[in-house]
Formats: structure tokens, sequence, C-alpha cells
């Protein structure tokens, strides 16, 4: 039966590690680049801070695509169903986001691709997390 | 889904994580089937009805509900 067993696809565990070190990182460079007092240009900030959300998404893609250390169907199964509310969360972020926009008699703006995918890694992991404890009772 | 996990469990006097080691699961997953939240694939179910030397139908049985 090894067709439909399904095996877990992923990274491997250590993966989790380098992602939380990944993000750790960037945010202490982004302190050090605050606390210089550097003069960076508009063009220098903007190529900083997409470089900085690259490789935070880089680093959350890491935690959510690292495997458990025994990576069972269960574990799998609550992958699956975080991922589901990661994908519900984007598609109704984008639908509130141009609404809140309108509401706040602001200019409506597109959403921010980088921005759409960390909050989505991040609904996936903060959920998975919580459905994970919530097992472990 | 009802089953008597912990039950069959307790006569061969085996721990959670004895079982989950004997069919490569975590002990959470066990836990969770013991407790029922979480309802096993067929192969799982197969695998530890297999270490208690029973049936699948003997070990998790439907609630009236889902007959």
């Amino acid at each position: 039966m090894k067709k439909t067993e399904g095996k877990a696809v992923g990274l491997p565990n250590y993966f989790k590690k380098i992602g939380i070190i990944l993000i750790v990182l960037v945010i202490v460079v982004v302190f050090i680049l605050k606390g210089i007092h550097y003069n960076f240009d508009a063009t220098q900030k903007e190529n900083i801070k997409i470089i900085n959300m690259t490789l935070i998404n880089i680093g959350l893609a890491f935690i959510a695509l690292a495997k458990e250390k025994i990576e069972d169907e269960m574990f799998v199964f609550l992958k699956l169903k975080s991922f589901y509310g990661a994908f519900f969360f984007g598609i109704l972020f984008t639908i509130i986001y141009p609404i809140l926009d309108v509401i706040t008699n602001d200019d409506i703006q597109q959403i921010p691709a980088q921005q759409l995918v960390t909050m989505m890694l991040f609904s996936h992991i903060s959920t998975y997390f919580l459905l994970k404890r919530s097992e472990n009772k | 889904m009802k089953n008597t996990l912990k039950v069959e469990r307790a006569k061969l006097n085996l721990t959670q994580q004895d079982l989950a080691d004997k069919v490569k699961v975590s002990r959470q997953t066990i836990n969770s089937i013991e407790t029922e939240r979480y309802t096993p694939s067929t192969v799982l179910a197969l695998k530890i009805s297999k270490v208690f030397a029973i049936s699948v139908n003997e070990l998790f049985t439907l609630e009236e509900h889902e007959k």
C-alpha cells in the first residue's frame, strides 16, 4: 500500500532552526542599521526593506515546510488544516484590504505580494502550532 | 469513532510511547487516537490492531450517529 500511504514531503527538521536563526539575524541587522544612523537614500532604504522581507519570508518558509522529528499522518493532517486556514486567510485579506482603504477614505492600493506571503506563512505557522498544542493535551 | 485502545494497551502493559514506537508514529498521535480526537487511516488502524492481535472492528467501532 505504498502509493496511497502518502509519504510526508518537506524539508528536514533542522530547517526549522535555520529558519529561526535567519529571522533573528534579520531582526538584529535591522536594529544595527537603525543604530548606526547612516543616511541611506530612498532607493537604498527600499532595497534593504525588500531584502529583509525576502529573508524573513525564506525563514518563515523554512519553518513552515520543515518536517517534524517524527512526521506521521496526524501531523500531515494538522499541516493540511493550517495550510487551508492560511489560504483562506490570504483570500479574506485580499478582499478586506481594499474595502478598508475605501472605509478609511484612502486611495485603493494593491497589496504587496511579499506582505501577503508573510501573513499567509505566519498564519500557517501559528495555526499549526496551536493545533499541535491542542493535540498534545 | 470509539476505540478500546487504552484497554488493549493496558492488557499488554504497553505505554503510549511503546505503542507509538511499534507502529512508527509519534506518542501524540497515539494519545489523540486514544482520546478520540483523531481518526487514524486504514493503514495505521491495521498496524495498531496487528500489535494487539485483534481485528480492526474489535478495536474501532462506529458511534450511533456514524452508522
